[in-house]
């Protein structure tokens, strides 16, 4: 039987992360761009693919393609921008883009500045957001508590075993010279710590930094005009949630049970073949209900199945072994799949899963939808 | 501090203003549509079943269900810094729609699940919020 033809990642780069005063989101993406056409082994002159991303709190051209292209210089075939596009769905685009052929090699980038630009995250935005702000209910954080307590109700977890998200990954990032929280974190200190937005702590929720990452797709049957060993993607799923406030459990997502479900199936991996899986966490919460969701504990276990250590750094299933949000960079999981990708190649130094070839990149826009993707250096 | 009071609804907005001419009498309203007869909050000018365009604003009963809770410890938008420590929840309505409001009282113990009633709380002479509170009503 011959091998399919699969999109492959063939190129990663990230810029230092933290503050990065004076330098515009584009110009920070055009640096995470070169970073990884470098990491390619590739001129920008064979990339005939842009995609870029942007925040709903960006204003006129600021992060389209047409903004980063000139930057950078190129005319490339195909290009475009997601607004909101985090790394996941971004991702999904550029492989249709080089299994349809409308591109051959596709260069995705995201920068922000948006510490030293001091965005204001306490503005609801979308549908229904003034009579969410009228209400108090601003910040991500203030859903992502109401789904906590909601879980904890249900279920019983408590807020120990929610911050053991926190410290696993506070204990990956120490291994992480990336990342920029970096100091020890023991659950004591995690319990110790106050309420930002109870049952929530600092600790739950994404630190608001600068930095850029990028990454080139191009197709399995192509990777040897690549530096790096490829990564292919094995399966890709998507489920929305559109109607938002209108779902019931709008909170508890659901839906990513779906999506998982659709993405094991297609990929013919399940969750016990994952080496080592990346969970988008804006919040703790997020990674507390995909580790459900994505059928590593059964529903309502997640709260035991982190307090017996599975994602913690010699567990069963490491879980952002970047740091993620929570302690790396605020990257809109961005470098979770950077950081994928250079554990499958075995690039990790001290944080190295041994032996990983299968990894989770799981992706969601808060309420409103997901993308999952199986990554592996095996073809099939 | 100028720019950090709290938001006030735009009662220019027929959206919005219906609502708060209903809470200024102690009414609790929501738009049912003019076709399907669905119930919707938060408002908006059609029907999220039905996509029919157009609505009545119907009373409801002012009593629900607490699905879930936020206290808020710090103020993670400035204009909140003087209502600090605050707690906000998600009422699913005994008529169906989910509306979101400030809770007073104690919720330091589960109270997920619990029923609350209206509380219609003046806050200027114009405007009237609905706040929940716990009990049956």
């Amino acid at each position: 039987m011959s091998v399919p033809i699969r999109a492959s990642i063939v190129g990663v780069g990230a810029t230092e992360q933290g503050e990065i005063p004076g330098q515009s989101a584009d110009i920070i993406a055009v640096r995470a761009a070169r970073l990884a056409l470098a990491d390619a082994g590739i001129d920008k002159s064979e990339v005939d693919g842009l995609i870029t991303c942007r925040t709903l709190r960006q204003s006129g051209t600021d992060g389209t393609d047409e903004a980063v292209g000139q930057l950078l210089g190129i005319n490339p075939a195909y290009s475009t921008t997601l607004v909101y596009g985090a790394c996941g769905f971004s991702l999904h685009i550029a492989a249709m883009a080089v299994l349809t052929g409308l591109a051959n090699t596709v260069l995705l980038t995201y920068g922000s500045n948006q510490r030293s630009a001091r965005a204001n995250f306490g503005v609801t935005i979308g549908g229904g957001a003034e009579w969410t702000t009228m209400a108090g209910l601003v910040h991500i954080g203030g859903q992502a508590a109401m789904a906590a307590q909601r879980h904890m109700h249900l279920y019983g977890t408590t807020e120990e075993q929610l911050g053991w998200v926190s410290v696993a990954q506070r204990e990956w990032a120490a291994m992480n010279p990336l990342a920029i929280f970096r100091q020890p974190m023991s659950i004591d200190d995690y319990l110790a710590s106050p309420y930002v937005v109870a049952p929530l702590r600092r600790a739950d929720l994404t630190m608001i930094s600068d930095g850029g990452t990028a990454v080139v797709v191009t197709r399995s049957d192509r990777v040897s005009g690549f530096r790096p060993r490829p990564v292919h993607l094995l399966g890709m799923a998507q489920q929305t949630a559109l109607r938002n406030d209108q779902n019931p459990d709008r909170f508890l997502r659901p839906w990513i049970g779906t999506l998982a479900d659709s993405l094991y199936a297609r990929s013919g991996i399940g969750p016990g073949d994952i080496d080592a899986a990346y969970l988008q966490d804006a919040t703790s919460v997020w990674v507390l209900q995909m580790l459900e969701w994505y059928r590593f504990c059964g529903v309502g276990e997640a709260g035991p199945f982190l307090a017996e250590g599975h994602t913690r750094p010699g567990g069963s299933l490491p879980v952002n072994t970047n740091g993620g949000q929570l302690s790396e960079a605020y990257m809109w999981n961005w470098l979770q799949l950077y950081e994928a990708v250079r554990q499958l190649r075995g690039e990790c130094g001290e944080r190295q899963v041994a032996g990983a070839e299968v990894a989770l990149h799981a992706q969601t826009h808060d309420f409103v939808k997901g993308a999952g993707t199986i990554l592996s250096t095996r073809s099939e | 501090m100028d720019g950090q009071r709290e938001p006030l609804p735009d009662l220019s907005d027929p959206m919005v203003a219906p609502f708060f001419a209903a809470t200024a009498e102690g009414r609790l309203t929501v738009q049912r549509c003019a076709d399907c007869g669905y119930l919707r909050w938060p408002p908006g000018p059609m029907c999220p079943r039905c996509q029919t365009i157009g609505n009545d604003w119907v009373d409801v009963r002012p009593t629900g269900t607490l699905y879930s809770y936020a206290t808020y410890h710090r103020a993670l938008n400035p204009v909140f810094t003087d209502a600090v420590p605050y707690t906000v929840g998600l009422v699913e309505l005994d008529d169906g729609p989910r509306m979101y409001g400030r809770l007073i009282g104690d919720y330091e113990t589960d109270r997920v699940g619990a029923a609350v009633h209206a509380v219609f709380q003046p806050v200027t002479p114009e405007v009237t919020f609905v706040w929940w509170t716990l009990g049956p009503g």
